[in-house]
This record gives C-alpha cells, sequence and structure tokens, in this order.
C-alpha cells in the first residue's frame, strides 16, 4: 500500500508527474474488481502506468535488538507497452519503464534510521520485474524468488551504510484489499491492491558495518493503478500492525485538503487463521497524541463498531524514519500499546504530504 | 547621560564630516565590487553551465578504455553497486557515447555534426530535474525522450535537419528544440542507432562526490570566484579506466571558473582596500577624539558605554554605505553586462539581487565598520614583536605559495600575492620610513622648518601606515598590471606579426564550404591560396580541436616551428599545460571510430584561445576526412591593398566572413585593450580609493601638527609658508609610498607573468620592462598623494592663522 509516488499532490513535488504526463495515454485503469491469477499477477503490469511491490519488517536480533526493514520498487510507465524483450544492445535501452527503489533500515536501539534511493531506466541488466520465477529488482537490491516456486522469498539489498538478507516464507495467506482486491482512493480512482501479511523472515541485517542474525515477520504489498491521487487529497496515512495475539492490521486513510474525514478511507483485519474482514470508514478512527516536526508520530486507533475490542496507541519506535528521498515521507517502525500502555504489538506506519513545522 | 554623549558624538561627527564620509566611502566601495562581482559571477556562472551540455546530470568525470563497450559499463556499475572502495564517493554512472553524425544530403547541404547520447536516468534524478529537458519542451520531451527517437538541438540545427527531411544518418527523427545544447543530444539507444554502433560506448561518465561541497558552497557564496578555482572533488583511480575530470573536456567550463575566480581576487583587492581606508578613516576619527574621549573618562563615562557609543556610529555607518554599496554594486553588474554584450552562443541571464547577497552585503558592510570603529577607539600600542612574527608569516606564506611554480595552483599563488601585501605594509613601508628617519636626522635638507616637516614626516609612517600601504599597494598593483599588460600586449603583437600573411581571409558558414580554388588564384592580387578543416576530437586526456593543413615550413613558421611537417602535429601551449604533453610526447586522437597515434612536434603559443588545438598535416587526416569541415581559406597576396581582392570575393562568396590582415590585427587589438580596460580602470579606482583613505590620514596627522605651527606662525611664517610645508610633508610620504611600491609592481607583474597566466589561462608571456607602465602609476600615486594633502593643508594654513 506504500506510494512515495502519490503522496503530494503538490504539481511540481519530484518530477513525476511530468513524467507521468497529464493525461492516461492510453493507459487501463482500475475500474472493476478482476480475478487475481498467480503467479502471474505478482508480475508487472506494463499496461498500467503505476505500480510498486513493497516489503516492511519488524525485526529481532538474538540480543534482543530491534531493527526495521524497508524495500519499495516503484514503476512508472512512460507507455502503455511491455518492454521488447532483448536481453541487450539499443532495444534493452529502449524502455517504457522507470524503476525507482527506496531501500532503509530503522536501528531501534540506536535511533538511526539508514536509507537510500535509486533511480533507474528498465533494462535486462539494471531493473525490472518478471513473474516467473519471480524478480523484482533494481541492480542488487531484490526481491525474488528462491527457486522456480514462488515460496519462499528472499530479500537483499546493500547500500552504503547498510545492507540486508532475508528469507521470507508465508504463514497466512494473500488478502486480497478492497473489494475482492479492487481497492477505491476516491470516487474515481482505484487501484488493484493484494497484501501477504506476517510473513516469517529470517536471515541478517548490517548497520554501520556490524551483521545481525535476526528473525520477525515481514509484510508485503502489490499494487497497481493508473489514476493519481485526486487534487482535494493532502496526503495519505498507511499502518501495516502485526498484534501479538495473532491479528493483523492493515488501515489507510486518505486526508482531505479541508480536513474531513474521506468516505474511502479503509482497512482489514485478518485473524490468527488468515481471513481478512474489510473495515471501511466508520469502522475505525484515528486521532493524532503527538507530533514531531509536524509529522503525526502517535495515534489513538479506535473501533466504534468494536472490530477490536481495546483502543490501541500506536507509537513510533523513534522519531527520525523520514525518508529523504526524491519524495521525502515518514516511514517507519511503530510499536502498538494497549489501553494500560502495554505493548501489544509492532508494524509500520507510511506518513506522507505532511510539511514540517515544529 | 547616554543622549548626552549621543549628541556629542553627533555634533563631532557633523563637525568632523571627512572622518564619517571616508568610513562610508569605504564602506559602499567593498560593497559595492562585493555585490558586483557577486551578481557577475552568479549570472557567468549559469550561462556557462546552461550552455555546457556536458555538465547534464552534474557529472564530474569522463572514464574512457580502449574497446569500451556496453558490458564493460554493467560491471563498472556492479563493482560500484558491491562497494568497491575506490568508487566509495561515485554517486552515479552513465554511460555515454559521443561521436559525430551526418546530416542532410549532397555536398551544399551536408553537414558533420558532433552527436551526445547518454542515458539520462542514471544521473539519479527525474528526467525534467535535467535543465537541458526541461528546456526542450518540460513534461512531454522528457517522456519521449526515452521511448522515441528523440535529438535535442539548437535552433539552427534543427532547421538544418528539418531541411534534411528531419533524418540524420538517413533515419528519421524527432528534433526537439533545445537552446542550450552545443551539441546533438539524444537518449543512448537512440544515439547508438542513429551513430549504427549498437552495444558500443566511447565513455563512462561518473559525478564524484565531494567531501568539501558544502565548505566551497559557503566560501563561493561568501566570496564568489574564489571557490571556482580550488579542486571541488578528487580525481579517483579506477582501475581499467582513464579517469579525466569533465572540466578538462569542457575548456568553456575551465574558461568560466578562471574569470569567476579572476573577477573574485579583484573583489578581494577592492575589499581589501576599502577596509584599510575605513580603518584608517577610523583610527583617524579616534586619534582626533583622543583629548575628548580622555575628558569623558575623567568625567565617569565607562569605557564600555564610549565603545557602544562608537560601534553604534560604526553600525550606522556600515549600513547606510551597504546599502548604498548594494545598489552601486547592482549596477555596476548591470552595466557590465551590457557593455561586454552576450557571446553569440552564450545567453548570460541578467543578474538578480536576492536575499542572500543583500544579507551579505549588509554584514559585510556592518560588520567592517562597527569592527574597524571598535578597534580604533583603543589607544594606539605598538606591538613591534606581533608585526615582525606577522611579517615572518607573512613572507613564508609568500614563498611556500610560489613554491609549486606555474604548475602549482591559483589559490596558492593568490594567497601568496596577498600574504605579500601584508608583506608590504608590515615591513616594506615602515622600513622605508625608518630608513627615511635615519636619512633626515642625518642630513639636513633647506630651512629649519623644511627639516622639522621631513622629520616629522619620516616619524610618522608608522601612524599612518595603512593609508601609506594602501596607496602603495595599489601603484604597485597598477605597476604590476601595467607591466604584465604591456608584456602581453608586445608577445600578442610578435604572435599576430608571425600569424598573418598578407592578404584576405575567408571563414565560411557551411561545413563543407565550396570554394572555387582556380578561380580565386586567378583574381589579381592572389599569389598563392591555402585551405584549412577542422574537426574536434578526443584525446584520452580530453576534448581538442583539431585544424588541418598543409603544413609547409612556411605554415609552420607561423606558429614559431621551423621546417616541414608531414607526420607529427602541433599543440597549442593550453593543451599541453592542460593535458600534461609536450614535445616528443605521442597523442592518441580519436573520433569517428578512427584512433590515430600522432607525435607532438612543437608547442606554440595560441593568446586568446581557451581550447586545446592541435595543428595536422594534411597528410594524416585520412582517417578523419568525413568529419573535416573545409571551411577556411587564407588568400596570400604581395604586400599592398587587399580591397579589390576582398571585394571580388565578397561577390562570389557573399555568405562567408571575409577578412584581411589588417582588420583580423585590428580586431584581435581591439578585442584585447577592450579586455583589460577593466582591469586598468579597477587599479585607478584602487588608486584613487587610496587617495581618500591618505586624505583622512594626513587630516589627522596634520591636525596634531596645529600648535607646532601655531609656533612657526608666531615665529613669522606666513600661511603660504606653512602650507607648501605641510604638502613638502605629504610629498616625501607620497614619495615613500610609491616608491616602495616599486619592487612590490616589478613582483606582482613576474607573479601575473608567469604564474597567474599560465594557471588560469594556459599562457605563458615574457616579463618585458616598460618604462610607461611603472612610470605612470608612479606619477598617478605621487600626484593622488598630492591632491589628498592639499586640502588638509590648506584647512590647517588657515586654521593656524585664523588660531593667532
Amino acid at each position: 500500500m506504500a506510494s512515495a509516488a502519490r503522496d503530494d499532490p503538490a504539481p511540481d513535488r519530484s518530477g513525476l508527474q511530468a513524467v507521468l504526463g497529464d493525461a492516461d495515454a492510453g493507459f487501463a485503469r482500475a475500474e472493476r474488481p478482476i480475478a487475481f491469477e498467480f503467479p502471474r499477477d505478482h508480475g508487472a503490469h506494463p499496461s498500467f502506468r503505476s505500480e510498486w511491490w513493497y516489503v516492511t519488517a519488524v525485526l529481532a536480533a538474538s540480543n534482543g535488538r530491534e531493527f526495521g526493514v524497508q524495500f519499495t520498487l516503484f514503476r512508472q510507465g512512460l507507455e502503455p507497452r511491455p518492454d521488447l524483450g532483448a536481453a541487450d544492445g539499443a532495444a534493452a535501452w529502449r524502455t517504457a519503464q522507470v524503476f525507482m527503489g527506496h531501500a532503509a533500515v530503522a536501528d531501534v536501539q540506536q535511533r538511526q534510521h539508514m536509507h537510500e534511493e535509486r533511480l533507474l531506466r528498465g533494462h535486462p541488466t539494471l531493473a525490472g520485474v518478471a513473474a516467473t520465477p519471480f524478480e523484482a529488482r533494481i541492480e542488487n537490491w531484490r526481491l525474488a524468488s528462491v527457486g522456480s516456486d514462488f515460496w519462499p522469498l528472499r530479500l537483499q539489498a546493500k547500500a552504503r551504510r547498510f545492507a540486508y538478507d532475508l528469507t521470507l516464507s508465508p504463514t497466512k495467506p494473500i488478502v486480497h484489499q478492497g473489494q475482492g482486491g479492487l481497492s477505491f482512493k476516491g470516487p474515481d480512482n482505484a487501484s488493484y491492491y493484494y497484501s501477504i501479511p506476517r510473513m516469517a523472515a529470517t536471515g541478517w541485517v548490517e548497520s554501520n558495518g556490524v551483521a545481525y542474525e535476526v528473525t520477525g515477520n515481514a509484510w508485503l504489498d502489490h499494487e497497481w493503478s493508473t489514476s493519481v491521487l485526486a487534487a482535494e487529497y493532502a496526503g495519505w496515512d498507511w499502518w501495516a500492525l502485526r498484534l501479538d495475539d495473532g491479528r493483523d492490521l492493515m488501515l489507510f486513510q486518505m486526508r482531505r485538503r479541508d480536513g474531513t474525514v474521506d468516505d474511502y478511507n479503509a482497512g482489514a483485519l485478518i485473524d490468527s487463521a488468515g481471513q481478512a474482514r474489510t473495515l471501511n470508514a466508520d469502522d475505525f478512527r484515528l486521532r493524532v497524541l503527538d507530533h514531531w516536526r509536524g509529522w503525526p508520530l502517535t495515534w489513538q486507533l479506535t473501533f466504534p463498531n468494536g472490530a477490536v475490542a481495546e483502543n490501541l496507541t500506536i507509537r513510533a519506535a523513534f522519531a527520525d524514519q523520514l525518508m529523504e528521498t526524491s519524495v521525502r515521507y515518514w516511514e517507519g517502525v511503530v510499536h502498538v500499546e494497549d489501553e494500560r500502555g502495554q505493548r501489544v504489538g509492532d508494524g509500520y506506519m507510511e506518513l506522507t504530504g505532511y510539511g514540517e513545522s515544529d | 547621560m547616554t543622549t548626552l554623549l549621543a549628541k556629542s558624538q553627533f555634533r563631532f561627527a557633523l563637525r568632523h564630516p571627512v572622518g564619517a564620509l571616508a568610513s562610508l566611502l569605504g564602506v559602499t566601495v567593498a560593497v559595492t565590487a562585493l555585490v558586483a562581482v557577486h551578481l557577475l559571477g552568479q549570472s557567468l556562472r549559469s550561462g556557462l553551465e546552461a550552455a555546457a551540455s556536458a555538465t547534464l546530470g552534474g557529472y564530474t568525470h569522463i572514464l574512457t578504455s580502449s574497446d569500451l563497450e556496453e558490458a564493460d559499463y554493467f560491471r563498472l556499475r556492479e563493482r560500484w553497486r558491491g562497494g568497491e572502495p575506490a568508487l566509495a564517493n561515485v554517486q552515479a554512472l552513465a554511460p555515454a557515447v559521443d561521436d559525430y553524425v551526418v546530416v542532410g544530403g549532397g555536398s551544399e547541404n551536408r553537414k558533420v555534426l558532433r552527436l551526445i547520447g547518454v542515458d539520462p536516468l542514471a544521473a539519479g534524478q527525474w528526467l525534467d530535474d535535467a535543465p537541458v529537458l526541461s528546456d526542450a519542451g518540460g513534461a512531454n520531451a522528457a517522456g519521449r525522450f526515452l521511448i522515441d527517437d528523440v535529438v535535442l538541438a539548437d535552433t539552427q540545427t534543427v532547421q538544418a535537419i528539418a531541411a534534411a527531411g528531419d533524418q540524420i544518418n538517413g533515419l528519421p527523427v524527432t528534433i526537439v528544440e533545445a537552446p542550450v545544447v552545443a551539441t546533438l543530444l539524444a537518449d543512448l539507444p537512440t544515439a547508438q542507432r542513429l551513430l549504427d554502433r549498437e552495444g558500443e560506448l566511447d565513455a563512462v561518465w561518473i559525478r564524484v562526490a565531494s567531501p568539501r561541497s558544502q565548505l566551497l558552497t559557503w566560501l563561493d557564496a561568501l566570496l564568489p570566484g574564489v571557490a571556482a578555482a580550488l579542486p571541488g572533488y578528487a580525481t579517483p583511480t579506477i582501475e581499467g579506466f582513464h579517469v579525466a575530470a569533465e572540466r578538462r573536456w569542457n575548456p568553456l567550463q575551465r574558461f568560466a571558473d578562471a574569470s569567476i575566480f579572476n573577477l573574485g581576487m579583484l573583489a578581494l583587492l577592492s575589499l581589501l582596500m576599502a577596509t584599510f581606508l575605513t580603518a584608517q578613516a577610523s583610527f583617524a576619527n579616534a586619534a582626533r577624539r583622543r583629548q575628548e574621549r580622555q575628558r569623558l573618562l575623567a568625567l565617569g563615562v565607562s569605557n564600555a558605554r564610549l565603545r557602544l557609543l562608537a560601534a553604534s556610529e560604526g553600525l550606522l555607518i556600515g549600513s547606510v554605505g551597504a546599502g548604498l554599496g548594494i545598489v552601486l554594486g547592482n549596477s555596476v553588474a548591470l552595466l557590465a553586462l551590457q557593455a561586454t554584450g552576450n557571446a553569440d552562443d552564450l545567453a548570460i541571464p541578467t543578474p538578480a539581487l536576492d536575499g542572500w547577497v543583500v544579507g551579505k552585503a549588509l554584514l559585510c558592510g556592518s560588520a567592517v565598520a562597527t569592527i574597524g570603529a571598535l578597534f580604533a577607539d583603543r589607544e594606539p600600542r605598538p606591538h613591534p614583536r606581533m608585526h615582525v612574527v606577522a611579517a615572518i608569516v607573512a613572507l613564508a606564506l609568500t614563498i611556500v605559495g610560489l613554491a609549486g611554480g606555474a604548475s602549482g595552483s591559483l589559490p596558492r599563488v593568490f594567497a601568496a600575492l596577498l600574504a605579500a601585501v601584508g608583506v608590504q605594509i608590515l615591513v616594506v613601508v615602515p622600513l622605508a620610513g625608518f630608513v627615511a628617519q635615519k636619512v633626515t636626522t642625518r642630513y639636513g635638507f633647506g630651512s629649519l622648518v623644511t627639516r622639522s616637516s621631513l622629520r616629522d614626516a619620516a616619524g610618522r609612517v608608522g601612524e599612518i601606515r595603512l593609508a601609506l600601504g594602501a596607496l602603495s599597494v595599489a601603484s604597485a598593483v597598477a605597476i604590476g598590471m601595467g607591466l604584465m599588460v604591456e608584456s602581453l600586449r608586445r608577445d600578442f603583437t610578435s604572435m599576430l606579426d608571425q600569424r598573418l600573411w598578407n592578404g584576405v581571409h575567408v571563414s565560411a558558414t557551411a561545413a563543407d564550404a565550396k570554394f572555387d580554388i582556380e578561380w580565386i588564384r586567378g583574381l589579381p592580387g592572389s599569389r598563392e591560396v591555402r585551405r584549412y578543416g577542422e574537426f574536434d576530437a578526443r584525446l584520452p586526456q580530453g576534448m581538442v580541436r583539431v585544424d588541418v593543413a598543409v603544413l609547409d615550413s612556411e605554415e609552420t613558421a607561423r606558429y614559431g616551428f621551423a621546417g616541414a611537417l608531414t607526420q607529427d602535429v602541433m599543440l597549442n601551449e593550453v593543451g599541453a599545460r592542460l593535458f600534461a604533453l609536450g614535445v616528443g610526447d605521442v597523442v592518441a586522437i580519436s573520433a569517428g571510430g578512427a584512433t590515430e597515434e600522432l607525435k607532438v612536434a612543437h608547442v606554440f603559443r595560441d593568446f586568446g584561445a581557451v581550447q586545446p588545438r592541435l595543428l595536422m598535416p594534411i597528410s594524416r587526416h585520412a582517417p578523419f576526412a568525413d568529419l573535416v569541415a573545409w571551411r577556411q581559406i587564407w588568400v596570400r597576396t604581395e604586400a599592398g591593398d587587399t580591397a579589390h581582392l576582398s571585394a571580388a570575393l565578397r561577390n562570389r562568396y557573399g555568405n562567408a566572413r571575409i577578412t584581411d590582415q589588417a582588420q583580423i590585427r585590428s580586431a584581435a587589438m581591439a578585442i584585447f585593450d577592450r579586455s583589460f580596460a577593466i582591469s586598468r580602470a579597477l587599479t585607478v579606482v584602487a588608486l584613487v580609493v587610496a587617495a581618500i583613505g591618505l586624505y583622512a590620514a594626513l587630516t589627522a596627522l596634520l591636525a596634531s601638527r596645529q600648535r607646532e605651527f601655531r609656533l612657526w606662525t608666531a615665529l613669522g611664517l606666513s600661511g603660504g609658508e606653512i602650507w607648501r610645508q605641510a604638502m613638502a610633508q605629504t610629498f616625501c610620504l607620497g614619495l615613500l609610498a610609491v616608491a616602495s611600491a616599486v619592487p612590490f609592481g616589478l613582483f606582482v607583474a613576474w607573479v601575473l607573468c608567469d604564474f597567474v597566466n599560465p594557471l588560469a589561462f594556459g599562457w605563458s608571456i615574457d616579463l618585458h620592462p616598460h618604462t610607461g607602465a611603472i612610470g605612470y602609476p608612479l606619477l598617478l600615486g605621487l600626484a593622488v598623494a598630492l591632491l589628498a594633502g592639499a586640502t588638509p593643508a590648506y584647512g590647517l594654513a588657515r586654521r593656524t592663522a585664523h588660531g593667532l
């Protein structure tokens, strides 16, 4: 669900709008539910303009040290056609796809957030996505199937100040978000969206030159669409939370410029067996409890209709988890607390379209 | 109490406006220079950077290797992403082809154009963040750059390609106009296809992070130009590749750096002079008020309060001066740009004041005046030891700065010059004063009054050393600049004599101009016709322009070489210095897929040239024959009038530029004189500023002698005689300053000829003695000193007589 690309409707925000152009230019639109077909739909959908594969993980080392890991690969189509399929030469360069990768490690104990961005054209040697065997990569950052089957997945990234190598295995089935995978972001805007919650993650994370063996849980989102965020929205907040009782929770809220709650806020509550229940705007309420430099980092989450019995507090594990990339946003580890202040879960939060104020 | 003190301060300023006005003028001059250079520097830089297409994406170095292929690029990326230490500071890598394409058909319309193909996304920024793409039509052009065969070109080339049916090498293309593009620019696969070179690369461009970039940015913002000559990044060593700094490939960029740096240095000189002036005015002011200050202290006014008042006055003067300086500086920058005009291929944007420059100007102006006022308020205490230590440090800095010779660095040389200024003020001028004092003590000249005046003058050198030092430095700079300019003029003239044959030079706009050589030979007065071709080529070290001609002994003699050349080449001094090449070295010239190795037989002077140039004998040009644009001929004649010949050629080749030897010479000299007019003007300004400082200093000096002169008047001396005595004293002080300027002026000339010019422009100049270049500044300096002293002397004479 993460989309740094759609966070801020300001026309000059990153150049992305300029690359995308104003018109849909013949791209397909997400308008009605479709039957997802895997492994095909794990791959790219070049007939749609925008697409992303997004993994976050909250991990613990054997000494108790906590880490967060993020990997996002964005695809933006310049025109609605697949690449020519050439392995090299001019045809391999002649792409209609642009890829942007974001990778980050949050070292919670050190309160250190390290991140990097890459931007490249689609090219068999540089960046691209394949469905079978699955691979989404931008140079040596890759999320890929280990063998010919989709599972297990391996997530690797090496940057200047951090690196990670994780093996991801499923514990719950794929969740189709929204109406059978069609997730509305407004009256005229929607995307196709599925998630894979609570994947078991094992491997290592390197922070400041030291590698740590880690285990934990990861979340994968894959989403594709053509329509961009409508002008009346100021930004977007998103959470993927893992509760200790085995339940998972995904929530997003679209922030209107006039400050009102949007009808298209939505979410999903996934029980420990993997059964998902769709949450609509009336099923949950979010209230900001605390800010850091204008970014709301502590939230109270309530469920008026009793979807979850207790009120929860979502608190950033530490404040500065800003992604200072070509699109600026906050993406980081959060802890979930119950009404008594006890930690009852963790996860990731994404905040977009905020300006720093204090 | 404070109000009373403020009133007293205000009344004093009204009674003695000279000091306040001198301070105001100093601050105004300093801020004017600062603002003008900042604005000019920024405008020049943005104009040049926009014009330099190779800076797309901010690449800093160019990597080449033999038989470079795409696979080498991908392997290099893997090494980079894998964390190879040698590539640790690399921020971006981009593959590039850099070659020539043929546009248009038939000999009339055929054009050979340079085409650069690069992957724009490899810079790690969105397409439309690259200025060249956004200028070329915004978002849609940026997106299409990747998916279509889009080629960016300047207006003239767009028309040429349109005339050729929007085809390059017979392949259809979409041409998008981008005014700042000096060459054709396309996406990598587009360029490879148009060149029929799929899978091949000519270079990998890299962007290296500068660990000092923030410091340099701040330095550049504080004093524009200074950072331009400092290396912004270290050149990495990358196994398997030859690494060259991008600026070596881009002579325009180097020229911009050198120009901006020199402008920055002139601003620094102005700032220095203005600081002398402000400090001297403040000292003079404080000296006048010393008695009043003692009284106030005796009355119980605290030192801190007095200082606060002095600082407030300084702040007020500084703010007003800074305001005036901002307005004047802006006007000077606009006028300078209007006067120089825009070059044909370079659009320099109009400078605009911004918050940063206004803030900086206000801060500098008020700080100089306030600090000057605060320090001046202190009792003068000689610190001979401090002076000796400072002088030794300055001397050491001068020696170290020049130790690298002509292969050193510009900043070191300028640091040495600034340190030498310190030596001049701290050592040379006081030493001259000391010698004068000894001479005047031992030997008597003229009447008792005259002897007293001369001894007093010699004894007061230390008291007004700043003003004398400023005059001495200004005179020395004028001498140095004058000697350098006259030396360059002499060398330049002899180069023109050597280079220019009698006759007419014809330069066509078409790349393959069709000159009817037989017809031209038959024209009355025509003795011989020579053709000249040109093309751009690559050396491993950087880009070079290659001129092709018959290099017989007559032709080579034009470049100072004896004998004909059929195998070897001649290289200009700019190229030799830039690429560290010399006679006997072998250069590998690559262009259009061909590479030839040629030996350098001679290095020739090429004043005015900013880019490397190589002369190739026509017998070696075959591998590059398709690239050569034969657009120039020289029609040699016997000495005499060429008007008829020019008229006939103009009739036949109306579109060509036809100039005879005299026109070329006068145009070259006009450019020369115009180029150095600004330097001369600045040295005169420096002298005037020094004169104002001296005026303030002499006013205070002569005021302190009022009691003594009253005694002389009581003994029968007339007002006129007092004026003459005061003027004699001023003359002696002025003579002392300008005489001590001569050795320093010679030193400045030597540094300019042997260090600054070779390092900044690649030209070496022989220092020639020139009486006028030394005598004129000496006379001017002396006249300026006398002018500065005339009014205070008159005032003294009048007041002394009146006082009786």
